[in-house]
């Protein structure tokens, strides 16, 4: 059963579909706090609308520090996101203007 | 990897996470919070991030928890149960309101039980330990201190004990160290008396056996709390020497703080050998004789072996020891009893609070369990089990006790400082009270009882009211059973009459203490102060008498000080010293059994600074000195008149104070009575001697002031130390705060009775005032129906009072029953007030008639204006 998209969980698609991939990073772009996002990923992610994975254990080593779990969006993501997009027109316009995404 | 702000809390919160995701899940946490801590973000923000994991594993936990069943039932009830009671703010705050205060109440007296009767008394096997009096059955008395002579013995000849040890608790000395002098209390005891105990001290050694002998080189064992005060705990005190009376003591232990010196607490414990002369006199009688008794002897076998060994040293012994006999009691009831009537009283009464606030709540449960019949009804329509519904209402007690009992917990933590704080000294001194894991233990068994007693009758009844069939009965609001309402009926009676026992008890206090407080101790004692000043033993009584003589002169001329004067034994303050008297020319009694009278040294002027009235003769003059040219004189009072001369005039007769070689002294004066060891205890003879003619080493002097206490103290402290630097002013007090200490344990038991009383009262009038408004709502229809026959508001309102009476008629019957039960138990603790005392009995009646009558009068009041039409209509 595909999850009800509400607001935030819009905001939290379109950040990662804007390359924003870790948990802390889709905070910061979002600015909802942690107690939001991550039951939202773990619905995105248990409907497939995100898929995640580990990052490569080498560049954590390389820092010194745990391996981060990234999200990605997916293909039926995207089309909640564009559906999303249609019901909340201001979504695109929410992330913070300071966030810049890591990865990709 | 160093330490991650907030990853403890992951650490912490992984546990709700179920098993198979748990790592992962952690992983991703920690992973995040390194990563943005190498970063540099600021830890309280990773901290305040780390909080968001608490609703993430909630989410994960309920979406993906492997959980059984059982489990999700439970949290199923639990959230049915959280929103059912929010539903209903006002009965959910005033059953958690009940409960809590009934909770905490309960758990701050029990708090007193549980350090004062059943661990006050820290010593190994407790049971084996029996205290051992010397008595007198002729005079009645079955409790007196042992001489050391007879206590040698003893522990020479009997073969009960293990251990045999003897003690005096209060003897005081000076401490002298640079800067310092002191008074401290010195617990004197023979070598065993720790082992005894069965006690060791915790740093340091035990007395050893030839540390007893006159001679031995002198040690003393530090209590916890001098070795604190003095020496900060310092391990290194053993070996350090201290001065006490001039003369040297090596330290050679110190005491743990759980240990408590029976009878009084004491600064440091020594061998006997510092009563000095006392020891070796035998017709003294001033030892507390406490023994540990050997595997396998009872108390009874000891009390024979001692009755032989007495009855043997009486025969060598004619010229002391005539007439004594031998008490053996469990040291327990020797040193707890008088103060345990009184908390098992108050641990009854705080009992029987909690029974009637469970009864109210469970009242208010049923009740309200008959108003959700349709609710549940529907729900067993729609397919739950009646254990279900059961389960469902059990739960909601369940969690209206966790709830009361976590605020109880509160209420109790913070009263039992305040209870502490009102204990009287004779209770505090034996343990310190404080909410501890024995009473937490205690406060969860009374919650889970709670829960039992409030949750099972609505639960059995609304697993009951779930059938189907009664779902049009429901809809229709006309179902009541009668059998229910024989169980609303029942609780009320019981609570009522719970209630009015306790305010017959609380009343018969309340008459006691009035009694009490109102006693006329004898001697005015406004404006008055007392303070203990000491000379060394050493001195020479000529210059002990000049220099009290110069201290009051120059007292006098302080300013504020209208009079000034003396008394070695201060009344209901020091413990007490008899003498025999054999009265001059009077025919010898028969069994060689002369009159007791207490024995007190009074400087001249005392009486009239202590306001007791001079009824014949005269007081003691500046002329009656030690000198040989003056004949020694004493002044006795009222009672002492009356038992030694009888109705003829005592002011010039003569009598001797001990044995029939002592000097003569001639009676000058007779004053009134002064109650002595106690306020409840009727006025002794005594015998006051002049401090000229017998000069004391302690006395207390007491001043008669005008304005404020404070200058007066500063002043007769700077006169002490311009006449003798080494000599301590101590243990000052107004007779006003004396007076107060002195009824103190009664004070405490009949404020605390008193209010769990008036929380009765008022708890039971809640439950009355439930019942009856329920019984009225429920017969609305009926009621509107009279009305619309022709009944007239009176009659309406006569009917439902008449319910109540009934009531209160039966809970009066049970309530007289249960009253005339408890009252027994109060009865020792009464003064000047008969168990039965009718005044008593009749406004107690009368205060929960008013109660009840109220709490009836509010419901039928509204019932006699019920609108028949709409009453009819509804």
């Amino acid at each position: 059963m595909p999850p009800r998209i509400t607001y935030s969980t819009g905001i939290v698609l379109f950040a990662v579909s804007r390359g924003f991939r870790y948990g802390f990073e889709i905070m910061d772009a979002s600015g909802l706090p942690s107690g939001t996002v991550y039951p939202i990923l773990r619905r995105l992610e248990d409907a497939r609308l995100l898929s995640a994975k580990w990052e490569p254990i080498a560049d954590a080593r390389d820092e010194q520090r745990p391996p981060r779990r990234y999200y990605q969006i997916t293909g039926a993501g995207r089309q909640a996101l564009r559906d999303a997009s249609a019901r909340f027109p201001g979504l695109t316009g929410t992330l913070q203007p300071a966030a810049s995404p890591t990865g990709s | 990897m160093s330490r991650i702000p907030g990853a403890s809390l992951i650490r912490l919160v992984a546990r709700l996470i179920p098993a198979g995701r748990r790592e992962e899940w952690s992983a991703e946490w920690i992973g995040e919070l390194a990563h943005a801590a190498r970063s540099g973000a600021p830890a309280w923000r990773l901290h305040l991030r780390s909080l968001g994991a608490v609703p993430d594993a909630l989410w994960l936990r309920h979406h993906h928890g492997a959980s059984t069943r059982g489990h999700s039932m439970f949290t199923h009830d639990v959230r049915y149960a959280v929103r059912t009671l929010a539903r209903r703010p006002a009965f959910t705050a005033i059953v958690i309101v009940t409960l809590s205060l009934c909770i905490g109440a309960s758990t701050a007296v029990f708090s007193i039980v549980e350090s004062v009767l059943l661990h006050g008394l820290n010593y190994r096997d407790l049971d084996r330990l029996v205290a051992v009096w010397s008595n007198n059955p002729k005079e009645k008395a079955d409790h007196y201190q042992v001489s050391i002579g007879d206590y040698f013995d003893w522990r020479a000849r009997s073969r009960s004990f293990e251990q045999l040890a003897g003690f005096f608790p209060e003897w005081n000395v000076t401490y002298t160290a640079p800067n310092v002098a002191e008074r401290l209390a010195v617990g004197a005891v023979s070598a065993n008396f720790l082992r005894m105990l069965g006690v060791r001290p915790r740093i340091g050694r035990d007395f050893a056996a030839a540390e007893e002998q006159v001679g031995a080189a002198p040690v003393a064992i530090l209590s916890h709390g001098f070795w604190l005060e003095r020496f900060n705990e310092d391990p290194s005190v053993i070996g350090k020497v201290i001065t006490l009376d001039d003369t040297k003591y090596t330290i050679v232990g110190a005491m743990d703080a759980d240990f408590s010196f029976p009878q009084q607490r004491v600064d440091v414990i020594v061998p006997l050998p510092i009563l000095g002369s006392y020891i070796h006199r035998r017709g003294v009688h001033m030892l507390s004789v406490i023994g540990r008794l050997g595997p396998g002897v009872t108390i009874a076998s000891a009390r024979r072996e001692m009755a032989g060994i007495v009855a043997q040293i009486s025969a060598e012994h004619p010229d002391v020891n005539v007439g004594l006999g031998v008490t053996v009691n469990s040291l327990s009831d020797d040193l707890l009893g008088d103060i345990r009537r009184p908390i098992e009283v108050l641990f009854a009464a705080v009992c029987a609070v909690l029974l009637i606030g469970c009864a109210n709540v469970a009242n208010l449960m049923l009740v309200r369990a008959a108003g959700r019949q349709q609710e549940l009804s529907l729900r067993a329509a729609m397919g739950a089990q009646p254990s279900a519904i059961a389960r469902q209402l059990l739960t909601e007690s369940g969690l209206i006790a966790l709830v009361s009992g976590a605020l109880g917990i509160g209420i109790a933590f913070a009263v039992t400082h305040a209870t502490a704080a009102m204990l009287p000294s004779s209770i505090a001194r034996i343990g310190s009270v404080r909410v501890d894991a024995m009473v937490l233990t205690f406060t969860v068994v009374v919650c889970i009882a709670v829960a039992l007693l409030c949750g099972v009758g609505p639960a059995v009844r609304g697993s009951r009211l779930a059938s189907g069939q009664r779902l049009r009965d429901a809809a229709r609001g006309s179902s009541s059973s009668r059998s229910a309402h024989r169980i609303h009926n029942g609780l009320v009676i019981g609570e009522i009459a719970l209630a009015l026992t306790l305010v017959v008890c609380a009343g018969l206090l309340i008459t006691s203490f009035a009694r009490l407080t109102g006693t006329d101790a004898g001697f005015r004692g406004d404006h008055l102060l007392r303070m203990k000043v000491s000379l060394p033993d050493a001195a020479p009584d000529a210059k002990r008498d000049q220099f009290f003589e110069s201290l009051f002169a120059q007292a006098r001329a302080l300013p504020g000080v209208r009079a000034v004067a003396s008394i070695n034994r201060f009344p209901l303050h020091d413990a007490n010293l008899t003498t025999q008297v054999i009265v001059d020319g009077a025919p010898p009694p028969p069994d060689d059994q002369y009159p007791e009278a207490d024995f007190r040294l009074a400087s001249p002027g005392y009486f009239a600074t202590m306001g007791i009235p001079l009824l014949a003769g005269r007081d003691f003059g500046s002329s009656d000195l030690a000198t040989r040219s003056s004949p020694r004189v004493a002044v006795i009072n009222r009672t002492a008149a009356l038992r030694l001369f009888g109705s003829t005039n005592p002011v010039g007769r003569r009598m001797k104070l001990g044995p029939e070689s002592a000097p003569s002294i001639t009676v000058i004066g007779v004053v009134g009575d002064v109650h002595d060891q106690s306020l409840k205890e009727a006025p002794r003879p005594q015998i006051f001697v002049s401090t000229r003619q017998r000069v004391p080493t302690v006395v207390s002097v007491v001043v008669r002031y005008e304005g404020k206490p404070g200058p007066v103290i500063a002043g007769v402290r700077r006169i002490v130390g311009s006449l003798d630097a080494a000599a301590p002013v101590y243990d000052i007090q107004t007779i006003e705060e004396l007076l107060v200490t002195a009824s103190l344990g009664e004070r405490f038991t009949t404020s605390l009775l008193s209010g769990f009383a008036a929380l009765a009262v008022v708890l039971a009038a809640l439950g009355a005032y439930g019942v009856i408004a329920y019984g009225v709502a429920q017969r609305t229809r009926e009621i509107g129906i009279r009305m619309a026959l022709g009944a007239r508001d009176s009659e309406v309102l006569a009917m439902v009072l008449r319910e109540g009476a009934l009531l209160f008629a039966i809970a009066l019957v049970v309530g007289a029953g249960a009253s005339w039960w408890a009252t027994r138990a109060v009865a020792g603790l009464l003064y000047g007030v008969d168990a039965t005392d009718p005044t008593t009995l009749l406004a107690a009646v009368g205060a929960m008639a008013v109660a009840t009558g109220i709490a009836c009068y509010v419901p039928a009041r509204r019932a006699s204006q019920v609108d028949p039409t709409t009453a009819i209509r509804a």
